[in-house]
């Protein structure tokens, strides 16, 4: 009768509960996609625009949410085609030249296998064009309860943005927990299901996150269950075929051989060239090579690399002019591309032209910047701090030239900032954060600050990673390990094209390279030399510190040649590369945005998420399997109640009871203790403690010595029943 | 004696002026009034236990059963097994009220009238076929059995202490019977019924019976003053609230489950049929067992299983055997 109606009631409290719980994953399905899009925009735009269509079509969802659905269908094809056509009028006009059916296809193609939405021309006008059509469709749907459809329209957009790689791990399983908790909420909520329903939902979704965090198909993919790990064990050399880098967080490199060089000279070898940053990372974008860059006017070297293992990018010395040995291209940036994975043993022979000659002063060249090279290699993310901008201000203040501004900033970095591979993980802006902070850090960040500093002074730079030549173990031969991939920047100068500048300062850094090798050497890891590395650094009878001098030779390649250039720079060689310096390129991996953690500050929230989740699982897990019941009946079984002698009895009582109930069977509701006590045959303990119970409770005589009798064999009873009882339905 | 209590006094058939005997005292002495009963009925324990019970807990007793399975004896052995006054009152259809209370006759020598006392001034008054007399008769019983007085020509007088009822009915004939009316059922604490006796014992009861009926060897084996102490023990009985409210539960089960289900009064009969009930046990407490051993009997009479049926009978009687498997017994 009462009961009854309270189950209605709750019944109905837990249909409604369901609904929000629904409507809740909808939500964060929307705010998993709309999150990735926020990234976007952020680095390259300001997001006020971007918030405001988002909010203005969840508003206008709420709204129109009576409208028949094919006219809300056309709605959100009108807002994304309008869209789509504002985001057209706000690329550059150049980038029509070439368009073409076909472009547009390929170019469809290409974001959906990994070309990431940063490195399209005006990202952020872009996704503030897509960002309210999926957001007005799904919030739409969810108004009108329709939980799974929305979760569809939603999780069809976050897929979109995991074929194109900028959907974190972490953002992914969150969109797809979500997805599912949605589609079976909603489902629980229209059928008003059981709490053990919800509980076995609860269950499954945990399994996700167990699933996918053990099993995975995806080499080096992420757990979502850790904060993105704080090294990089498997980063053979931290140089990726990648169009991303993020960078922080503390490093462990690999101290085995990568590739070993033939070539008369040494030179720093580039593998990636960087054009966006995005306030914690570096993204390549289809801009890179855009812009007419002045030929080369430099010497010739003519480098031939023997990959020592497993190589996903094609080292060259800079400006590469042509490949042999393998299927690859040189695009316009100064890169190899499209080759194959190199596996060890595979050579290939680079013919580079360096820049310019050691010999030319660059102080000199004052002249314009070509438009397209301004548009790409100015672009600073919204997060960029004034202060910084300030500081780079007063640095480069007197400076006329852009090799004079780059000089100072150098200088500046290598002398005020302190390296460490341990360096922590920024929480906000990594610039911003490593210019104006204290903490020190290692070769992207110096890199990544001075070429944010030089942008915000008109200065177009880009970030550069590779690897420093190496250890040299012959005259004409290089072994580079992974130690050695390094980060650097490229300072364009008017009329001569990217020059090499390196801010890190390589005093310390020297030290750890050393001690690491010393220390994988000691500790037997294999491939630590290779090319007779071991036996020590080739020395020239005439030199005393063969890389000094090398080195000196090599921070001239591609270099100015102007005195104050050779000076700032060749300092820093001499120092790094001496001692066989390995710097850092920066992390490697798609998850670069989540990027790694080296300080103890708390998880992002999709990650608690996660954990949420997980625990949730397992508590209902718990629940639906019994397992809490039971261990709080083992406690209850064996912790009894001290107080009042009647109570006391009482408590003994109906652990007893309970015992005998899981021994024998439970008592039926009129069924008296006498009764049940007879028929189960229940031993003369329990028999004594139903007396003395029925004693207490029904003439009221119950005394402190009664009190320990009840306890003493109820407690012997429940000894004797130590397996974890079963939960009592 | 009885003329020393005042009616309020009276009233209260069990007594509260003598002092109680002790309960483990009663509890023999009912014992041994079962076993002196069961020297003359045969294979009647439960239902003599029963009799006993309503008569420790002061109330009267219904038995009804096909004639000759041994109501009356039953009856006559309860009485005889006291040493108070016994009456027997054959209730026929031209059976007056006056008959069963007494009348005043005017006495020639004192030129007054006087009080003839009617067979109802007895400790045990046995009314045989009960129903066999019209209702004015019956009820002239009713106030004799709530109150344990009479009224005759504006007088009221006391009944003695103890006063029991032991009435029996024919459940054959009924064309031929008056219904008791359902103020007057609702005032029998138990309805009994007997049934025949198994073969080995019926067996046995034609072997006493030959030669001389044992009825006539009966002695009483306690006193009327005895049977006082005794009530006023069980009415000292404890109830604590869990039996209370467990009797409350099964009364208020039978309301929501039958057409009439049982009064107020009718709790209070079985908590003091338990009470009986936990005497007989020797215990100086009522536990839920006894309120169970002596449900069926004190409630299923006084239950109208369906709307347009009769009181009683086997569809009251298995509603209270549901009433007492769902209420839970706490």
């Amino acid at each position: 009768m009462s009961t009854a109606r309270v189950r209605d009631a709750a019944s109905d409290w837990s249909v409604s509960w369901r609904s929000v719980a629904a409507g809740g994953c909808v939500a964060v399905v929307v705010a998993a996609y709309l999150s990735v899009l926020y990234d976007v925009v952020t680095v390259v735009d300001d997001p006020t625009l971007f918030v405001g269509a988002v909010v203005g079509a969840v508003v206008l969802a709420g709204v129109l949410r009576a409208l028949p659905w094919t006219h809300a269908l056309g709605l959100a094809s009108a807002i994304l085609v309008g869209g789509l056509a504002l985001y057209l009028s706000a690329v550059p006009p150049a980038y029509f030249d070439a368009l073409s059916p076909l472009r547009v296809l390929q170019d469809t193609v290409a974001l959906l296998t990994g070309y990431s939405v940063l490195r399209m021309p005006a990202a952020g006008a872009w996704a503030t064009a897509v960002a309210p059509a999926p957001t007005f469709l799904a919030a739409y749907l969810a108004f009108r309860g329709q939980y799974t459809r929305a979760a569809g329209v939603a999780a069809a957009t976050l897929g979109f943005f995991v074929l194109t790689g900028d959907s974190t791990t972490t953002t992914t399983l969150v969109g797809v927990l979500a997805a599912a908790g949605a589609v079976g909420f909603g489902t629980l909520a229209a059928h008003a299901a059981s709490a053990r329903q919800t509980q076995v939902l609860t269950v499954v979704l945990a399994v996700m996150v167990v699933g996918s965090a053990t099993v995975t198909a995806v080499p080096g993919g992420q757990s979502p269950l850790v904060p993105a790990s704080s090294s990089n064990p498997s980063a053979g050399s931290l140089v990726s075929a990648d169009g991303y880098v993020g960078v922080g967080g503390s490093l462990d490199l690999d101290p085995r051989v990568q590739f070993v060089v033939g070539s008369e000279r040494a030179s720093y070898y580039r593998a990636g060239v960087y054009d966006r940053y995005t306030g914690d990372g570096w993204v390549r974008t289809a801009d890179v090579g855009s812009g007419t860059t002045p030929s080369p006017t430099g010497e010739r070297v003519r480098q031939r690399i023997t990959a020592e293992r497993t190589l996903d990018v094609l080292p060259s010395a800079p400006v590469p002019q042509s490949v042999s040995g393998i299927d690859a291209e040189v695009v316009d940036g100064g890169l190899l591309v499209n080759g194959p994975t190199l596996r060890s043993g595979d050579t290939y022979v680079v013919e580079s032209q360096r820049p310019v000659n050691d010999s030319v002063d660059l102080s000199r060249e004052t002249g314009a910047v070509p438009d397209r090279v301004a548009a790409t290699y100015l672009q600073l993310p919204d997060s960029t701090d004034d202060r910084v901008v300030d500081l780079a201000a007063s640095l480069t203040e007197g400076a006329e030239s852009n090799s004079e501004r780059a000089a100072a900033v150098e200088r500046w970095l290598e002398a005020n900032k302190q390296y460490s591979l341990d360096a922590p993980k920024p929480d906000d802006d990594l610039v911003t954060e490593f210019v104006l902070g204290d903490a020190p850090g290692y070769c992207t960040y110096f890199a990544s600050a001075m070429t944010v500093m030089l942008r915000s002074q008109g200065v177009p730079a880009r970030f550069v990673t590779g690897f420093t030549p190496g250890q040299q173990v012959a005259e004409d031969e290089w072994v580079v390990r992974g130690l050695d991939s390094h980060a650097w920047v490229e300072v364009y100068v008017p009329d001569r094209g990217w020059v090499r500048f390196d801010p890190t300062p390589s005093g310390e850094r020297t030290t750890v390279e050393q001690q690491r090798i010393t220390e994988a050497r000691a500790s037997g890891t294999e491939g630590v030399d290779a090319a007779g590395s071991e036996d020590g650094t080739w020395t020239p009878t005439n030199e005393t510190t063969t890389m000094t001098r090398t080195e000196t030779t090599s921070a001239g390649v591609g270099e100015s040649d102007a005195p104050t250039e050779q000076a700032a720079y060749g300092v820093g060689n001499l120092e790094g590369e001496g001692s066989d310096p390995a710097n850092v390129t920066p992390p490697t991996g798609p998850n670069g945005a989540t990027g790694s953690s080296g300080g103890p500050t708390l998880p992002p929230a999709s990650t608690l998420l996660v954990w949420g989740v997980l625990v949730g699982g397992a508590v209902a897990g718990a629940r639906y399997s019994g397992l809490t019941a039971r261990a709080y009946r083992a406690v209850w079984l064996r912790w009894l109640p001290r107080g009042d002698p009647r109570e006391e009895v009482e408590g003994a009582f109906e652990r007893v009871e309970y015992v005998l109930e899981r021994q024998h069977r439970e008592r039926e509701p009129g069924e008296t203790v006498r009764d049940f006590v007879a028929d189960v045959r229940a031993d003369d303990r329990a028999r004594r403690v139903a007396a003395l119970r029925e004693r207490a409770r029904y003439a009221g005589r119950v005394d402190r010595a009664d009190a320990a009798e009840a306890r003493r064999l109820a407690r012997s009873l429940a000894a004797e029943n130590s397996r974890l009882p079963d939960p009592r339905r | 004696m009885t003329d020393a209590h005042d009616t309020h006094t009276v009233a209260d058939s069990r007594g509260g002026a003598t002092t109680a005997m002790s309960i483990p005292d009663a509890g023999d002495l009912a014992g041994r009034v079962v076993e002196n009963i069961e020297t003359v009925v045969v294979d009647q324990h439960d239902t003599i236990e029963h009799v006993l019970t309503a008569v420790l807990g002061g109330g009267h007793v219904l038995l009804e059963d096909v004639p000759g399975v041994g109501k009356t004896m039953l009856a006559r052995s309860v009485a005889r097994s006291f040493d108070g006054d016994f009456r027997r009152v054959q209730f026929t259809p031209d059976l007056l009220p006056t008959d069963v209370t007494g009348v005043n006759v005017f006495n020639e020598k004192t030129r007054e009238f006087e009080f003839q006392p009617g067979p109802v001034f007895a400790n045990v008054l046995l009314a045989d076929e009960i129903n066999r007399a019209p209702p004015k008769t019956q009820s002239s019983l009713l106030e004799a059995m709530e109150e344990a007085q009479v009224t005759a020509d504006g007088e009221t007088r006391a009944l003695p202490d103890p006063f029991v009822v032991v009435a029996t009915q024919n459940a054959v004939e009924r064309d031929r019977a008056y219904e008791l009316p359902v103020a007057e059922l609702d005032r029998f604490m138990k309805k009994l019924r007997l049934g025949y006796p198994g073969r080995e014992q019926e067996i046995d009861v034609l072997d006493r019976a030959v030669g001389g009926h044992p009825i006539d060897d009966i002695e009483a084996v306690a006193s009327v003053e005895d049977l006082r102490r005794a009530r006023a023990a069980t009415a000292g009985v404890e109830v604590a609230r869990p039996v209370k409210e467990y009797v409350t539960e099964l009364a208020r089960y039978t309301r929501d489950h039958a057409a009439l289900g049982v009064s107020p009064r009718g709790s209070i009969s079985l908590l003091r049929a338990s009470q009986g009930r936990a005497v007989l046990d020797g215990r100086d407490y009522v536990v839920p067992d006894d309120v169970q051993a002596e449900a069926e009997p004190v409630l299923a009479h006084r239950i109208r299983a369906e709307a347009g049926g009769t009181l009683g009978g086997e569809p009251a009687r298995t509603l209270v055997q549901r009433a007492l498997q769902r209420v839970a017994v706490e």
